[in-house]
This record gives C-alpha cells, structure tokens and sequence, in this order.
C-alpha cells in the first residue's frame, strides 16, 4: 500500500484568550494520498483553516499546537512536521507545501508589483537554480563580448559564483546596496521575470507581461487569485492547500479556477487539500473528503461513497440539509457549540438524533470502519 | 438608545481597567479641584500689599524678601510662603493655585471654541459639498499652511500682547484642523451602510445627520479635544514664556517661568524651585489630559476591543 | 497614472496655496496702522525718522485701498524685499540668510535621529505589542509630548552646565566663535559650524559646535518622538494584522522578513503623513529652544522680534515659514505616493 503523502493524527490546537481557552481542534485526523484532491468540508468556525494553519505550523498567537502529528512523505524522506525547527519549517512553506487563502486581494501586499512577489517565493527557494542559469547566460555571452564589457561580464561571473556557494554572504549584502554596483542584479531580475511571465501564461493570465508590472489593487478578483496560485505552484510543491480560494468571486471566475487547479494538479504534479463549506466543488473536484465538525474530523472516505452512503449522523443531516427542487427545506437542529466549553463525549451529541447516552459521556475514536472510510462515531465503533 | 447605554458602560469598565486612564483621570479631577477651591486655597492677602489691583488673578507679593534677600531675588520656600517667592517677590504658592484657573480657562475656552466653529465649518462643508466645501477647504488649508506657533506669534503681535489674545490667536489657529477632522469624519459615515438604509426608509437629510451621522462622526473630535488641551495649554505657557501673554505678575505658569529665566545660576545666584515647581505644574497638568485622551483613543478603537 | 504624472500635478497645485498664505500675511500687514507698516517697504535705517516715515507712506501709498496696496506689496515680494528688520538694523531677507544656517544645523540632527527612533520604536513597540517595551515605549511618548520645551531645556541646563559646567549653552562658546568670524584662516563657506570646521580642518570647531548642540537636540527629540512614535505603532499594528502577512510567512519568509519588508513598508505610509505635521511642531519646540539656548538662529529672532514689534520681521518670517511648510508638505505628498502605488490614481 502506498504510503500517505500527509498524516494527520490526533491534531490538538488550543488557543489561549481573554474570554477563555478556546479547544478550536480537538483529535483531528486526516491524510492525504499522492497525487490526490482531498476535499474539507465543513460549517464557518468548524477549525478547517486552523487545521491548514497547523499543518505548516502557522497557527497565530495565542493559539497553540498541543498534541499531535503532522508527517510529510515525499521522496526525500519522512517530515515530522510539527517539531521541526523554524528554520527548516521556512524551507518546506513555499516549496514543499503551499498555502493559498480565501481573499486574494489581501493576500497580495499592495506596495509591490506582481514580479515583486512572485519573484519572492522564487528568490527564497530556488535561488541556486537561477543563479545556475544566470551563470550560463553570462558563459555565453562570454566569447562575443568587447574589452570593458568583457570586464563587466568577469566580475559578474565572480559576483554569481560567490552566490552560488555562499548565498548568504557579508560581501554580498554590501554589493547589493551599493548603487551602480548592484546592477549586477538586473541579470537575475530578468532571468526570473521570464520564468513568471511562463507560470503566470500557464495560469492562463492573458498578456502577462503587462500583468507582471501591475499592482495588486489594479487586479480583477480572478487574476489576483491566479497570481496567489501562481506563487503558490511555482515552486512545484508536493501538497498545495487551498483554504475556501473561490468563495470571494463570481460564480463564472469560480468555475474557471476550479478548473486551473484539476489542470495544474496533473502539470506541477502536486496533491491538493481543498478547504470549502460548499459540497457541490466537493462532489465536483474531489476525489475523497473529510467531513469536519467543531474540530474533529467526522468522517473520511472518497467523494462517491460519502454521497452514497454517509455514515456519520452530521454528514447525514449535511446532505439532507442540501435545498433541493421540490423538497421542504431541512436544517439541522440547534448550534453549533462554543468551543470554549465543548459538550462532553461527542460534540455533536446535543444536536443528534442518533444519540445515545455513551455519546454524552466519552469521546469515539477514530476508525476505519469500512475500506478506506474513517468515522467517529460510537454507532460504528462497537462500543455499546 | 439602549445600545449607547451599554456602549457606554462598556467604556467606563475599560477606562477602570486601565491604569494610566485612571491616573489621568486622577490629575485632572486633582487640578479641577485645586481650580475650584482656589479662593480657599489661597486667598488674596491684602496684609502684603503690593496688589495692583483687585483682580485676583494678580499675585500679591510681601513688601519685603522673606528670606531676607534683595527685593529683586527670589526667595526660597519658607513657613508663610510654601513654595518661596520669584523674582520681585511674587509668591509662587497664588501664582500655583491661580495658575490652575487660567491653565483651564485657556484649555477649555480655546478647544470649545475652536472646535465649535470648526463642527459648524466642517458640517456645512460636508452637508452641502460643491463649490462651498471647496472654498471652505481652501481657507482651511491656508491656514494650515503654516507652522501653529509661528502664526499665532504673528497674531499676538498685530493684536497686542495681553492673554485674552493668545487665546484668540489660538483659536485662530486651532479651528481649521478641527473642522477638516470632523469634515472627514462626516464624509467617511456617510458612506456607510446604515446612513443609506436610514435614507431608503425616509428620514430627512436634517434627522440623518443629527440623529445617525453626528453620532458616529464626533468620537474622534472627542480624542482630538481631550488631547488638544494638554497641547493648547503648552502652547499658551509657551506663548506668556516668550512675553507674548499674560503680563508679569499676572497668574500664569509659562509667564513664571519666563521670570525665572534669571534665575537658573549662569547670571547669578540658582533658585531652581523658581522653575521647577511651575513647570512641574505646567507638565502634571498637560500630562493628565494626554493621558485621558489617550485611554479615550484606545477605548473607542473599535479594532483593539476584546469582547 | 504615474508618479511622475502625480508629481506635476501636485507642483501645480501648490501655487493656489502660496498665493494663499500671501494674502494671509497680507491680510494681517492690514492690522496694523500705516507707520507700523512702512517697516515692510524700508530698505535703509534711515528711513524710519518720523518725516521719512511719513514719506515712505506716501510713496508706497499705504493709504490706499488694499487692493491696490496688496499688489505693490506682492510685487515686492517677488523681488525679494521683505522690508527691514529693526531688531537686527538689516533687511529682512538678509536677517533670514543670516540666521538660517544656525537653524539648519540644528535640524540637520534632529531630524534624522527623530524620524529613526520614531521609526524603530515604534515598529518594536507593535511587534512586542503588551509587553514591558511597549508599556515602557508608549509612557516615554506621552511624558514626551507633555513636557513643556522650554521647561526640560531649563532643566537640562540647570543640570549640565550649572551642575557640572558640561554644555554651554549658546551655538559657540566664545573662542571658537571669535575665531570663525574673525580669523582670516577661517573661511564660512556653509554657514554650518559642523561642517565648516571639518571643511577648514579645524577639528576643534566642529567639536565645539556638536557640544554645544547636544543639549537642544535631546530635548527637540523628546518632545517629537511622541506622536510619531505612536502613528508608526499603530500603523504597523495594522499592517502586522493583514493578509499578505500570512501569506509571506506560508511562502516561506522569517518573522524578521516578514516585519521588515511587508509590515514596515505598509506601516510607513501614514507615518509619513504625520512626519508633515512633525515638522511643524518641530520648527513650533525650535522657537522655544533656541530662544531658551541662545543659537543665534532664525527660532531666536523671531521671539525678539516679537516683543520688539518689529513687524516686519515678525511677518517677513511667518511668509518665510509658510512657504518652508508648503514645500516641505508637498515633498511629503510625493513621498507617499512613492510609497503608495494606490494614491498616484489620485
């Protein structure tokens, strides 16, 4: 069986406030196969962005990650994801796994063009592969070049090999303040403006060497999310998380972006967890889906059996709550918890029809109850 | 109206949480009362004579140096005169407490003032728009155009020095900025949601503004006033510090520093109680009235709240 | 639209509000009866016994309706003569060119150290938001912005140079001072004593006049810091809150990185808005200063002029600081919408 790409287990983030200690994730579990779309679903409030935020160990003060295992399988090996040092977590955010918010117009700094901020994901994570190419460059333009050019060209070369070696060199800080000197920059600026024209043309943004010399706020809603996207793929991540990326644009501009990712999914070559309280991009663009509930995770299975044969009571009164033509329309009793003072046992109890007197008292596990489908649920834990 | 009730008491458990608003508050209620207790306090002696007048504002001084100097230097605080005298014998322990009367009646008059006629400006300006909020505009930025001090410099000096024309001078100068404040504050609320649903259900343009606009519009005029007194009572002091004021020997803080210039110890012999203690009046009192204003500016941010 | 567009744009508008603040002053030259106002158009002393007085008012028609008299006198301004100062028995404009140089050095050290310490403190002050430094930070502005200019320069003198004979107050002490004037060894080619002493290789002048400006500029920078400190704290609070903070950290970048070019860059945008009206209570704590230090500069002799009623001089420099605001507003505007790419559309 092939091994997970992303383990979640057991997730457990607390956030300390004035008001009270707030349980946002309480035993979440999930895990995402390679080269898969796994869809969270769940209401506003339920904890499917702080679980994105934990897994990239992103989580804002005064929240806390208290327990739990995020592990990252790639290639080059096994990623304990929640006890990295921060200096490693800085390598794996960009490259390995991307993060992609709900708002692109305010994920994008207004004061820096487009080619400012894609360049900085490209800057942090692949710089030696165009200092490499920049160095090539500079090698064939070499034999052609003329006395004092030849001169230019020399140091040049020196300045690129030295930043080869040590990217984070003193004398390099100093040479890029300089005023003339650091023209030598102008050589990457370019090598890695025509790589972002190239992604920005692969999000299907027309004419995107204009686009790239844009700021932020002279962006439609759908061409700043692909530039998010943009930042997000460019470095060709192993795990792209997208938390709720369509839910502040037209419906039109919704579909198109949908469609971007399945495309991208299959070029860049990375798995997908998208975040969402809309079921129908779930049935549309996943291939299986978690079902969250006031910080657990409730069910897990692919998208057709969740649909066919849901077996926790919350995705069940989900689906049935879904308005259809010619049905009355059905929501679920109640609300949804505070969680700074949770039910006891399972936290859907108050609110379900199936509940029995073990729900109120102990919390169920998580279980793999049938192939490839998960529940937490006493009914299907055998716990009577 | 029950919403602004519950605003309102929601504010005051705030402002008893937070310390320096309540030491703010402490000094200034602490000033109010020597302000108010002042004929009390020290009453105007007659038994020392040398009272120009029967405006008690005048500091009386003894007829002689009770430390037993010259009449010209200052003396050191003794049993009948708590804070000592200054130069010429003026006693500094009238001229403290008088002085808190005049630091109010400069802070008070010159805010209310100035922010009265800048709310009038600024509401006109913002109600009818067009050709008027432009010509409105354009004398406020005239104004504005120059550095506060050096313009009111200019008025004391065409209007002849006395400290009833600082006080103009500084309403002169102060209106504008109030007026472009509450200007901006009115433009801002009209373009929120409520003040258009308050249209679509029928309410005059005279009821939308009083009733919805004002409301939210004024609580930044309200910082800007509980901080433009500390400021506009050092601005005054500066003012009678340069011999633009009050003229000597009335009871005024800046001007008893001014007199005390002599007597830091480069000219001649130091009394720095000479200085120290109206200055020390002088900040107390601006510091009390930042403090407020500036726990006032936290309390009504809507984004620092923690409910 | 383009910065450059925007810049232009604002240059134009500028001259409405120069012209303005002329008929301001002018406005107030209307306050004062004629011979007060003959001062203004007086290049030589000896002009001002009472028959030339008399004299010059005829000429200049200063009886005459005010229209026809602003003209005159706005005509005259433009050709650079702002009357004499009886203060200083010279013309007005040489008075300002005299004085100016005193004025500029002590700016030249304050300002910087105000603008960096605004800056860096307030930046810490809203990374650390709650803690001991921002508690620390936000009581030092407001002590700042209440203390009284002239009172802390009293102390500090009272303290230093009573105390402990360190920091004379005045621009020079005494020998140096006789020396730049009057030594054909010296040449004044800037008028800064800083500089000039380090132009003419005497080291020994630039020492003494950075002593002597110690005292001034400590209390220059703890009166300004205060509002601006305050305006670069919450700014950058809202900046720190923003969504393109997350999504830096998510692409990779360090907390420090994080502060530095995202944050700060967003922060700065009003802070330097304020930095306008910081000038202005700059030259305001200046007046006071140099009056109260004895600098020789512009602050100095204005506070003369006034208890002098010399009109022409205290008017002369109020149209001189007008203008100074002006100009110094407008670099502010373009400097924002450098910083701003979203104002240029204006």
């Amino acid at each position: 069986m092939e091994k997970n790409l992303l383990n979640v287990e057991n997730l457990k983030v607390r956030f300390y406030t004035y008001e009270g200690i707030v349980e946002a994730i309480d035993d979440a579990n999930l895990n995402v196969k390679q080269g898969e779309t796994l869809g969270l679903v769940g209401e506003t409030g339920c904890g499917k962005s702080v679980t994105s935020l934990s897994v990239l160990v992103l989580v804002p003060p005064p929240g806390k990650i208290e327990g739990g295992s995020a592990v990252l399988n790639t290639e080059k090996g096994t990623i304990d994801l929640l006890n990295q040092d921060e200096a490693q977590l800085r390598k794996i955010r960009g490259d390995d796994i991307s993060l992609i918010f709900q708002d692109p117009r305010s994920a994008l700094n207004p004061v820096y063009t487009v080619e400012e901020q894609v360049a900085e994901v490209f800057l942090h994570h692949r710089q030696r592969e165009f200092t490499q190419m920049v160095l090539d460059g500079i090698e064939k333009d070499l034999p052609n070049a003329k006395s004092y050019k030849k001169f230019i060209l020399g140091s040049e070369k020196k300045i690129y090999k030295k930043m080869l070696e040590k990217p984070k060199a003193f004398s390099l800080k100093i040479l890029s303040r300089i005023p003339i000197v650091n023209r030598y920059r102008r050589r990457m600026r370019q090598v890695i403006k025509k790589e972002i024209i190239r992604i920005l043309s692969a999000m299907k943004i027309p004419d995107a060497e204009r686009v790239v010399e844009m700021y932020p706020h002279e962006l439609s809603g759908g061409m700043a999310q692909r530039v998010v996207i943009a930042m997000a793929l460019g470095c060709s991540p192993e795990l792209l998380i997208a938390d709720e990326p369509t839910t502040n644009l037209d419906v039109t501009i919704q579909a198109q972006i949908l469609e971007l990712i399945r495309e991208l999914k299959g070029k860049f070559g990375s798995s997908v967890l998208y975040i969402t309280h809309d079921l129908g991009v779930i049935a549309e663009l996943c291939d299986r889906v978690a079902v969250m509930y006031a910080g657990n995770v409730c069910e897990l299975a692919d998208v057709e059996e969740i649909f066919k044969n849901p077996l926790h009571p919350y995705t069940q009164a989900l689906l049935e709550s879904i308005p259809r033509p010619g049905k009355e329309f059905k929501s679920i009793e109640g609300e949804v918890p505070s969680l700074i003072n949770p039910p006891l046992g399972c936290r859907f109890n108050p609110r379900c029809m199936k509940a029995v007197e073990l729900c109120s008292q102990e919390k169920p596990r998580f279980v793999e109850v049938e192939k490839n489908h998960y529940v937490m649920c006493h009914l299907y834990t055998g716990r009577k | 109206m029950a919403p602004t009730v519950k605003e309102l008491k929601f504010m005051l458990t705030r402002v008893k949480q937070s310390p320096l608003s309540l030491i703010g508050i402490s000094i200034v209620v602490f000033f109010a009362v020597i302000a108010v207790l002042a004929p009390v306090l020290a009453p105007p002696n007659p038994s020392w004579s040398a009272m120009r007048s029967t405006d008690p504002f005048m500091i009386p001084k003894p007829r002689e140096n009770p430390s037993g100097g010259t009449f010209v230097e200052p003396s050191s605080p003794v049993p009948d005169h708590p804070f000592g005298t200054t130069e010429f014998q003026y006693d500094l322990y009238y001229g403290m407490i008088w002085g808190t009367i005049t630091a109010f009646r400069v802070g008070l008059w010159v805010t209310f003032v100035s922010m009265f006629i800048g709310l009038v400006v600024g509401i006109v300006a913002a109600y009818y728009g067009g050709v008027i909020d432009e010509i409105l505009m354009r004398f406020t930025d005239i104004i504005l155009a120059f550095p506060g001090l050096v313009l009111a410099m200019a008025f004391v000096v065409a209007f002849g020095r006395s400290l009833e024309n600082v006080l103009l001078a500084l309403v002169l100068v102060g209106w504008p900025g109030d007026a472009r404040l509450i200007r901006g504050e009115i433009l801002r609320v009209k373009q929120e949601d409520y003040v258009e649903a308050a249209k679509a259900v029928g309410c005059s343009d005279l009821r939308v503004m009083f009733r919805h606009v004002l409301p939210n519009a004024i609580y930044p005029m309200v910082i800007s006033a509980t901080l433009g007194i500390g400021g506009t009572v050092l601005t005054a002091a500066a003012l009678s510090f340069i011999g633009l004021g009050a003229p000597p020997g009335y009871a005024d803080w800046g001007q008893l520093i001014s007199t005390s210039q002599n007597w830091i110890g480069i000219t001649a012999r130091a009394y720095p109680h000479t200085f120290l203690i109206p200055g020390a009046f002088l900040f107390t009192f601006g510091l009390g009235w930042n403090l407020l204003g500036d726990a006032f500016r936290d309390i009504m941010d809507p984004t620092l709240r923690r409910r | 639209m383009g910065l450059r567009a925007f810049i232009i744009r604002r240059l134009l508008l500028t001259i409405p509000t120069l012209l303005g603040t002329c008929l301001l002053i002018f406005a107030v030259t209307q306050l004062f009866d004629p011979s007060a106002r003959a001062s203004l158009y007086i290049t030589n002393p000896q002009q001002f016994s009472a028959a030339n007085v008399e004299k010059v008012i005829q000429e200049y028609g200063l009886n005459d309706p005010a229209y026809m008299q602003f003209f005159r006198w706005f005509r005259q301004i433009l050709s650079g003569n702002l009357g004499w100062s009886r203060t200083t028995s010279a013309p007005v404009t040489k008075a300002l060119i005299d004085r100016f140089p005193a004025t500029l050095e002590v700016t030249m050290f304050c300002a910087p150290l105000i603008i960096l310490v605004s800056i860096y403190l307030g930046v810490k002050s809203a990374v650390h938001k709650d803690t001991p430094v921002d508690h620390a930070t936000r009581t030092l502005s407001i002590i700042g912005s209440s203390l009284p200019s002239f009172w802390l320069s009293l102390i500090l003198i009272s303290f230093f140079f009573v105390g402990f004979h360190l920091f004379a107050p005045g621009r020079q002490s005494p020998v140096a001072q006789d020396f730049a004037y009057t030594s054909p060894h010296f040449i004044r080619y800037t008028g800064l004593m800083t500089v000039d002493g380090l132009l003419n290789g005497q080291l020994w002048i630039t020492i003494d006049a950075v002593s002597h400006l110690v005292l001034p500029t400590i209390v220059l920078v703890i009166i300004s810091i205060g509002g601006m400190m305050r305006i670069m704290r919450s700014s950058m609070l809202e900046a720190l809150n923003k969504g393109y903070i997350v999504t830096a950290r998510a692409k990779g970048l360090s907390q420090k990185e994080v502060i530095n070019k995202h944050a700060r860059r967003n922060a700065l945008i009003p802070t330097v808005t304020i930095s306008g009206l910081m000038i202005a209570g700059m030259l305001n704590g200046l007046i006071i200063t140099e009056t109260v230090y004895g600098i020789g500069g512009l602050g100095q002799w204005i506070v003369q002029a006034s208890t002098n009623l010399d009109v022409a001089a205290v008017l002369g420099f109020t149209l001189f600081s007008g203008f100074l605001f002006v100009m110094a507003n407008l670099i502010v505007d373009i400097l924002y919408a450098y910083l701003d790419p979203r104002i240029r559309l204006g």
